[in-house]
């Protein structure tokens, strides 16, 4: 079992290994933004080496709802691909979206050195520049959550 | 096609007007500024009388001469055609049979003189025209050559000439009677050298009479080009001269082998005591010897009685069936003189005044050497009814030419090797039912012989005329048809070149000729055509009238020729025209009647130069036996072949031109030389043989879209040989009803000794035999397609396509699509096969997509799907 592919993403590399269903993530990064990490996915599984093999994840979301503001990505991971950081110890998060298994199971490789942080969110969005001003973003989020929530918040000022 | 030059000809007799004073020249059309000549003949029996006639020039035309001989007088008129012209009647003042000539010449370069010059001549029968020099102005030049003979037929030009591009146009004739009937004959030629000697032509009648020929030049413009002739006379044969001796026959008499194919007789008698020297008689007890026969003396080393010469001919005269009589023969002194019996007297018996000792040996030779000049035998005086002899020999006329062969031998100044040659000779024979039988005789150095018939009594014509033979004598197809033979002739070292002739012992009328007008033997080749306007098969075989009857039209749809024909030499260009028609070559040589073609190498060339045009569509062409199809293009050649259909052809192509809907239907094969060929048949037939194919393979070779198959009944041939390891693609090639893998009749024979692997697309795979030490891999190729595009439709390159059966294993096809958004590949698995597969985009830049999934079976037709992606997130 070996990385037979390797993608650089925003100068991060992500390791491919097809047989063990593992992707191997750049060291140092502590934390792992989703849609990096599809964009690696994507490309390792379009290369010559990932094309035999099926398809590693799906990615759904990035719904525009506004100019410069998009839904959460979520990435589901199929069959039992897992990730797996390459640091040896300390704290490693997601970011930017969720990140899921589509089995339910983890999605991380067990490694007792790690910590691995996962929040996952239904609501969650993604702001880009351009558009409107912060504070307009501001409150379209703060009306995505509202939407999202089972609860009804009191004031629709943010927290 | 228009033509340079047209002909008519008319007579008083066919005419139905007898002696006239109305001379009716026939009528041709004519247009603004062509020359029309006119030329009116008449005869008398008095040359007084002739000299007396006067003819009224036509209105309008000038008189360009007024020829006359003792008892024939002919007058040419011409003048510049002012468009439609009437041909006049030219009236005479005296009544008498005529004939007329009209000829019509276009594209007349009057500015430059137009009629410029005639030549003229008389003579007593056969006629060497003047020769003349073409003008220095112009820039080519039409001859008319216009011919009159008194009470003879005229036979044409002599054969061979120095200018074969001449075209004999035919003869009218009123009837035979001197001094009352005439014949005219017309010919033309085209020249384009200017002050150039044009050698006349010689006119052949069939006797002597008074005669005239007039030679005239128009100049052209040279727009219109007539077809000619060039190389039907290729060149001479080696030097070779008269042979005056017999010692041609002295090669037949050590065969041993008459020439009718029995074995000699031979005689001994001992020279001391059988020997009356009083008598000069001879006793040989139960001789049975012919009267006039001819037989061969050898003393075989002892001493032949006084009178007698060792290797010597003598005629014999029987005297009883016991007792002979040993008369001169003349076989290696005086071949004119050579006859047994004048009508009056017999040549002497020979004068023995001495005995001699030991044993002689006389042999059967039955042959005379009659060479009165180079292929002309001696026509012996009439024989007598009455047997000059006692005995009981069947000599009855023919001044004893029917006991023996009468050859005029031509010797070879060293050997000549008739390999790849055409022997070419003319010759005639008038047996007048009198001769057996004419052969061709080859004699080797070795003395081996072979010979073919020329003439059959009872089945030739009385009179064949004068004939152009051909003989391929190096092909074994042509010794196979000989006569008769002995040992193993050697076709390279040829010595003596000999015609013979044998009387049939019913007359004792002399027979007819036996000879050759041109007197040559020349090395031939096919009657090759050149110029033209477009011109036809019609036109060849017009234009191969003034040379041979080898070549006929029995319809305007159908033509035969027992000689090959050749389109275009290589050199002068040709435009050749002509569709939907039908060429055949029909049996040569045994079989017909006048044994002319011993030819294997028969069919068609086409030669084209880089200007020539050469169209030849929607026409079969057949024989009997294999013959050779034959096409040399230059480059810049326009050649369209379309639609042609080929029996028995063995066929050599040029890749300067494309091959469209042929049917190659039996022959022994077909050189493709990588001529693109499409939507065509080949047949294969008993004619191919075993280890052939009609086709040879190589990588280079373009056949596509055709069909091979193999003829019922065929036991032995394929469709396609191999003789070169390595890897073919066979599209869309069909084989029909061939043998199954491993048989003599399989579709592909690969004789390669090594490894070869047949790609088959769009095709079944074919049977195969291999031949020693060869592996052939038959891959039937499936063609695989993905086109890839966006939901709109728009292309997607570099989208990557991965297709592998269903379940798993090896890729199938995979790959990145091209700019039209398409990957194509080939499956070379068993069909059907289900696959699976998907296509993926994710290689910036460019829009990203999500894989669309693939599913689906191969068949034999092969495997395409479209792929609509999706963008991904």
């Amino acid at each position: 079992m070996a990385v037979i592919y390797t993608a650089t993403i925003g100068g991060n590399d992500y390791g491919f290994d097809f047989s063990d269903q593992r992707i191997d993530i750049d060291s140092s990064l502590d934390s792992l933004d989703v849609a990096d990490l599809y964009e690696a996915i994507k490309e390792a599984q379009a290369s010559l080496q990932g094309i035999p093999y099926s398809t590693i994840a799906n990615g759904e979301g990035l719904a525009t709802l506004s100019v410069g503001i998009q839904t959460f990505l979520t990435v589901t991971l199929f069959d039992s691909w897992e990730i797996n950081t390459l640091k040896t110890s300390g704290k490693f998060e997601v970011a930017g979206g969720n990140l899921i298994r589509d089995d339910g199971n983890d999605p991380f490789r067990d490694n007792p050195l790690i910590t691995y942080l996962n929040f996952l969110s239904q609501a969650g969005i993604v702001a880009t520049s351009g558009g409107t001003d912060i504070d307009d973003k501001l409150e379209i989020i703060n009306q995505g959550v509202q939407d999202a929530s089972i609860f009804v918040p009191h004031t629709t000022d943010l927290p | 096609m228009t033509e340079l030059i047209t002909t008519a000809q008319s007579d008083s007799t066919n005419d139905g007007s007898g002696a006239s004073t109305l001379l009716l020249p026939p009528q041709l059309d004519n247009a603004v500024d062509d020359c029309i000549i006119i030329k009116v003949t008449q005869s008398l029996n008095n040359a007084t009388d002739v000299s007396n006639i006067n003819v009224t020039t036509p209105s309008g035309y000038t008189l360009l001469t007024d020829l006359r001989d003792a008892e024939l007088r002919s007058w040419v008129f011409y003048k510049q055609s002012t468009g439609s012209e009437t041909i006049p009647t030219v009236t005479s003042d005296t009544s008498a049979r005529w004939t007329c000539t009209t000829v019509v010449v276009t594209d007349v370069d009057w500015a430059s003189g137009g009629l410029v010059q005639h030549v003229q001549n008389t003579a007593g029968g056969d006629t060497q025209s003047t020769d003349l020099t073409t003008d220095s102005g112009g820039t080519a030049s039409a001859i008319v050559c216009l011919f009159s003979v008194e009470r003879r037929s005229i036979s044409g030009f002599r054969y061979p000439q120095t200018r074969p591009q001449t075209v004999y146009q035919g003869e009218v004739s009123t009837g035979t009677s001197e001094g009352v009937d005439n014949s005219s004959a017309v010919g033309h030629d085209f020249v384009e050298g200017r002050s150039t000697n044009f050698d006349a032509p010689f006119w052949e009648v069939n006797g002597g009479a008074d005669s005239l020929a007039i030679n005239i030049e128009v100049l052209v413009q040279g727009n219109i080009i007539p077809l000619q002739v060039t190389t039907y006379l290729a060149q001479a044969a080696p030097t070779n001269t008269l042979q005056t001796s017999a010692n041609w026959i002295r090669e037949i008499i050590s065969s041993g082998k008459n020439l009718d194919g029995t074995t000699m007789q031979t005689w001994t008698f001992d020279a001391s005591s059988d020997v009356d020297t009083t008598t000069d008689q001879i006793t040989i007890t139960g001789h049975g010897m012919d009267e006039s026969m001819v037989v061969h003396l050898s003393d075989g080393g002892n001493t032949a009685p006084t009178g007698l010469s060792d290797s010597s001919f003598y005629y014999v005269y029987p005297i009883d069936a016991n007792t002979i009589q040993l008369m001169t023969a003349k076989g290696d002194s005086d071949a004119v003189g050579d006859f047994y019996y004048n009508e009056t007297t017999q040549l002497p018996a020979i004068d023995i005044t001495g005995t001699g000792s030991g044993t002689i040996t006389l042999t059967e030779a039955r042959m005379i050497n009659a060479g009165q000049a180079s292929l002309d035998i001696f026509r012996p005086p009439n024989g007598n009814t009455s047997n000059p002899g006692s005995a009981p020999g069947d000599y009855i006329g023919d001044s004893g030419y029917n006991q023996n062969w009468l050859g005029t031998a031509q010797i070879f100044s060293s050997v000549f090797d008739a390999s790849n040659e055409t022997i070419n000779f003319e010759f005639r024979v008038n047996g007048q039912g009198r001769i057996d039988r004419g052969i061709l005789l080859l004699i080797d150095e070795d003395g081996d012989w072979i010979s073919w018939n020329l003439y059959v009594g009872g089945v030739s014509p009385s009179d064949i005329g004068q004939t152009i033979f051909q003989f391929q004598a190096d092909k074994t197809g042509i010794q196979n048809k000989a006569y008769q033979s002995f040992g193993t002739f050697d076709v390279t070292r040829i010595r003596y070149f000999v015609l013979a002739v044998r009387g049939n012992n019913s007359s004792v009328s002399r027979f007819g000729a036996a000879n050759s007008a041109g007197g040559t033997v020349n090395l031939g080749g096919p009657i090759t055509v050149v110029g033209g306007q477009d011109a036809s098969f019609s036109d060849i075989v017009t234009l191969a009238e003034t040379y041979t009857d080898a070549l006929t039209k029995p319809s305007d749809l159908q033509f035969t020729s027992t000689i090959p024909i050749a389109i275009g030499d290589g050199t002068t260009d040709v435009s050749f025209v002509d569709s939907e028609k039908s060429v055949a070559f029909p049996p040569l040589a045994n079989g017909t009647t006048t044994f002319e073609a011993y030819l294997e190498t028969i069919g068609v060339t086409l030669n084209a130069t880089a200007s020539s045009n050469i169209s030849i569509t929607n026409t079969q062409i057949g024989a009997s036996l294999p013959y050779d199809f034959q096409v040399t293009i230059a480059s810049g050649a326009s050649v369209d072949l379309t639609g042609n259909a080929y029996v028995f052809a063995n066929g050599a192509l040029d890749a300067d031109t494309d091959y469209d809907r042929q049917l190659f239907v039996g022959g022994q094969g077909i050189k493709d030389n990588n001529a693109q060929i499409r939507n065509s048949t080949f047949i294969v037939n008993s004619q191919l043989g075993a280890d052939h194919g009609i086709v040879d393979l190589f990588s280079t070779t373009d056949i596509e879209n055709s069909t091979f198959e193999l003829a019922s009944g065929t036991t032995t041939g394929h469709a396609l040989k191999i003789t070169s390891t390595g890897t073919y693609t066979l599209n869309d090639l069909t084989f029909n009803s061939f043998g199954a893998d491993g048989t003599t009749t399989a579709a592909i024979f690969n004789d390669s000794g090594g490894a070869v692997t047949l790609r088959i697309t769009d095709g079944v795979a074919p049977t195969v035999r291999n031949g020693a030490g060869s592996t052939t891999t038959v891959n039937v190729i499936a063609p695989l397609s993905v086109t890839v595009t966006d939901t709109s439709g728009t292309p997607i390159q570099d989208a990557r396509v991965y297709i592998r059966p269903s379940g798993g294993g090896s890729p199938i096809l995979s790959g990145l699509t091209n700019s039209s958004g398409v990957l194509t590949g080939e499956y070379t698995g068993s069909t059907p096969q289900a696959v699976e597969g998907w296509v993926r985009k994710a290689t910036s830049p460019g829009t990203l997509y999500k894989q669309f999934a693939i599913a689906g079976t191969i068949t034999s037709s092969g495997f395409s799907v479209t792929a609509l992606m999706t963008e991904d997130e």
